[in-house]
Parts: structure tokens; sequence; C-alpha cells
């Protein structure tokens, strides 16, 4: 079983982090993330897609880990106990006025998905277009929002 | 999990636990494939099974269409049939006008007129009255081979309820039919042609009804076994006295209706009163 010359074990050792990342920034939390982690690559392993190249496997890889997050967030998420003490599971960063990953997560994730592909992961627009199934317009008119609430959190002044 | 805090996302790595489970996937069977094939499997049962009992059902209910279908017709044509039979019989052995090609308007009139007192005869009386009739029939009877053969039976069977009558007590024949009787007049029945006619020296049969008293009728064949249950008051049994006309009393036993089927033969026919005392008999010779 080989995934774009790569094999089964080969891909999940490369696009670990990236599938992690993205469940951590989708969910904010490491329990759920591992399941979705998990489900991802079980879809990954029962997959029968021809993959063109390297790239065409990791953004199935992301579309993939996104849809398993919102179908998590879906099943369980309605249902989790406000009483759940989640501190210890829970993903939080530090303020850290170098780097916004903190003010990220703040973001709704229609914001959060864009800016994170596009300046995490360095895809372009059209790209993320593809991957999330989005018009590029969307996307675009998507990041500039993102960009303006994301100066909001961080107490700039929205243009 | 102080060890799970980032402070930028890039930090973030995957957990080994993550990984090898990850790659555990590859060694363990995923029970979700059968899930997936067992419910094809089931779809494709499910659908099999759906369209085989479409199938019975429409079977069962062309089948169930065409068999009415089919009945219909013959029941028709056998009712036309079993009526023109059933008249032509009748025309052929009625010996008065009274009888089937006669107006129901007329035959009214007749029971009308023959009052239920009537059936008061002493004993003495109707077997005046008998063989008046009796030669009065023989004048008017057409003088066949057959009719012949029917007269003589008849004659000599009349004189059995002259018997009869004449051991019982003689209060009982006058007092009780004439109780009866006025009980149940009332009853009526619609048109209808009795399937046996009898045509006896004293009594003629075959005879639209239109009020009618309930007597009962045990038949016998020429070997002199009686017809039918041996109860006389069996439902069997039950005929009607419809009346008198023209010193001629009328009686009619719809064999048709208790079930009973004639062979070709004499059969003696004995009317009783509801109580139980013989009013009348006669032979019959059955075609």
């Amino acid at each position: 079983m080989r995934f774009a010359g790569l094999t089964y074990e080969q891909t999940v050792k490369k696009y670990s982090d990236t599938v992690t990342k993205i469940c951590i920034v989708r969910l904010q939390n490491w329990a759920d993330a591992e399941d979705c982690y998990q489900n991802t690559f079980v879809a990954l392993f029962q997959n029968s897609t021809q993959f063109e190249s390297e790239e065409h496997l990791k953004a199935w890889l992301i579309r993939v880990c996104i849809n398993e997050c919102n179908d998590y967030l879906k099943k369980y998420r309605k249902s989790l106990s406000l009483d759940r003490d989640v501190k210890d599971i829970a993903f939080t960063l530090d303020e850290d006025k170098s780097d916004l990953s903190w003010a990220l997560l703040q973001l709704k994730s229609k914001y959060r998905d864009i800016i994170y592909l596009h300046y995490y992961e360095g895809y372009k627009l059209e790209e993320i277009a593809d991957i999330l199934g989005l018009k590029l317009n969307t996307v675009k008119s998507l990041l500039k929002r993102g960009k303006d609430k994301l100066k909001f959190i961080c107490g700039g002044e929205v243009l | 999990m102080s060890s799970n805090k980032f402070t930028k996302i890039d930090e973030i790595k995957t957990p080994n636990k993550w990984i090898n489970n990850a790659l555990n996937i590859q060694k363990q069977p995923i029970a979700t494939n059968d899930n997936d094939d067992s419910k094809i499997n089931t779809f494709g049962l499910f659908r099999i099974s759906f369209a085989l009992s479409l199938t019975l059902v429409c079977v069962v209910s062309l089948s169930l269409f065409f068999m009415f279908k089919d009945i219909d017709k013959p029941i028709q044509i056998e009712n036309i049939e079993t009526f023109e039979s059933t008249k032509n019989t009748v025309d052929n052995t009625s010996n008065t006008e009274s009888t089937y090609n006669q107006d129901i308007t007329s035959t009214e009139k007749a029971t009308d007129k023959n009052t239920f007192e009537s059936i008061n005869i002493e004993p003495t009386e109707r077997e005046s009255k008998e063989t008046q009739t009796s030669s009065t029939e023989k004048e008017t009877t057409p003088t066949s081979s057959q009719e012949k053969e029917e007269t003589q039976p008849s004659t000599s069977s009349t004189l059995k309820p002259t018997q009869k009558p004449t051991q019982k007590p003689t209060q009982k024949p006058t007092q009780k039919p004439t109780q009866k009787p006025t009980q149940k007049p009332t009853e009526t029945r619609p048109n209808e042609v009795s399937s046996v006619v009898f045509n006896g020296s004293h009594y003629v049969g075959g005879y639209t009804s239109v009020t009618s008293v309930d007597v009962f009728c045990k038949i016998y064949n020429s070997s002199g076994v009686l017809l039918g249950s041996g109860n006389l008051f069996d439902e069997q049994h039950r005929a009607v006295y419809l009346g008198e006309t023209n010193n001629t009393e009328y009686y009619t036993y719809y064999a048709s209706d208790k079930g009973l089927k004639f062979t070709q033969g004499y059969y003696t026919f004995v009317f009783y009163d509801p109580n139980g005392y013989e009013i009348c008999r006669g032979t019959k010779y059955v075609s």
C-alpha cells in the first residue's frame, strides 16, 4: 500500500505534525484532537484514491482532517458537560507579542482555518479554496475579515 | 499536560503514542469494513425480499381477480337456466290456469277468499271433499299413460289419511289446526315455484305462493324409505299450506330449499299439521 510513492508508515511520520496542528487549532483540546488524528489516518488507510503527488496527498489529509474535526464538533461538542473539568486537557497559549498563535485560537473556526493554512502551512489562496471547497472570493473575504479580527484581538484598530 | 503547553503553534509536536497508534492501524483488522459489507448484504437481501413479496402480492391479486371474473358469468347463466327450467316444469305439470301462468293478483284473491277456516274440515267432510276433487280431477286431467300411473297410487294412498284421523279423537284434528294456522297466515313468501310438484288425486302443487301456512311434509321413496331426518318438525320437512280453491287444497314443498335431490321415480308425500297429525297424503311421479 503506497500513497504517492510513500508507504503508510512514511506517510504517517511525515504528515503527523500537520494533522496534529490542524486538529489542535480546530478543536483546542488534546483528547479530541487525538480522536480526530486517529480517524484521519484510518481514513487514509481505507482510502483507495490514487494520489498524483505528495502535495495532493497532503491536501487530501488536510481536507479529511478538517472534515473529521467538523464531524467531531457536531457529534460531541453539543453534549459536552459544562461541569467537566477541561483544564488539564485544554490547549492554551500564553500571550506572546512576538507570536499571534494565542490570538489565532480565539478566532472563529472559519477564519482560523484560512489564516492557519495561509500563514502557517504556506498555501496560496487558490489552494486553500480547493482544499476547503470554497470559492476564491470567499476565501479572500474570509482572510481579510480574519486578519481584522486578529488585529482587534491584539489591541490594534480595525481598518 | 504542562508539556503540552506551547507558546507557538509551530512548536506543536505529535506525541509518539499517537503515531504508534496510527501505525498499528495497518496491523489490526478494521471492523468497519465488515459492517459496511454486512450493510450492503442486508440491503441486497432486503431488496430481493421486497421484490419477491411485491411479486407475490401481484400474483395473488391477479389470480383472485381472474377467479372472480370467471365465476361471475356462469352464475348468471345458471340462474337464467334454472329459472326457465322450473318455469317449464311448472307449466307442463300444472293442470289448471291457477298455477304458474296465473297472475299473482288472482292468486292473492284466491288466497284471500280461502281463509284458513277451510282447513277446519271434519275427517268425514275431508273424505267427501277428497272424493269430489278426485272425481273432478279425473275428468280434467289428460288420459296419458303416465298420468294414469300417477293417479292409481294416489287413490290407494287416499285411504291412509282416512284411517288415521278416525283412529285419533275427532276433536284434535278439528281444534288444533284452527289455532296454529290463525297465528301464521301473516307469513308471506316471495313468488316461488316449488321444484317438486305434488299432483295427487286430491292435491295440486306447483303454486305461486303469496300467503301461506306452514305444515310439514314427509317424503318416502318407492321403497318406503323416509328421505331426510326422522324428526317431523325438522326444517327439512317444512312445507306450506297455501289454501283452498275450487274444493282443492294446495300444498307445496320446497325440496330445493331443503337440500333434497330426487331421482326419477315415485314418491309418497305425507303432509302433517303443526301438531303432527296427518292431513293428507299422495303419490307423485318425479321425472
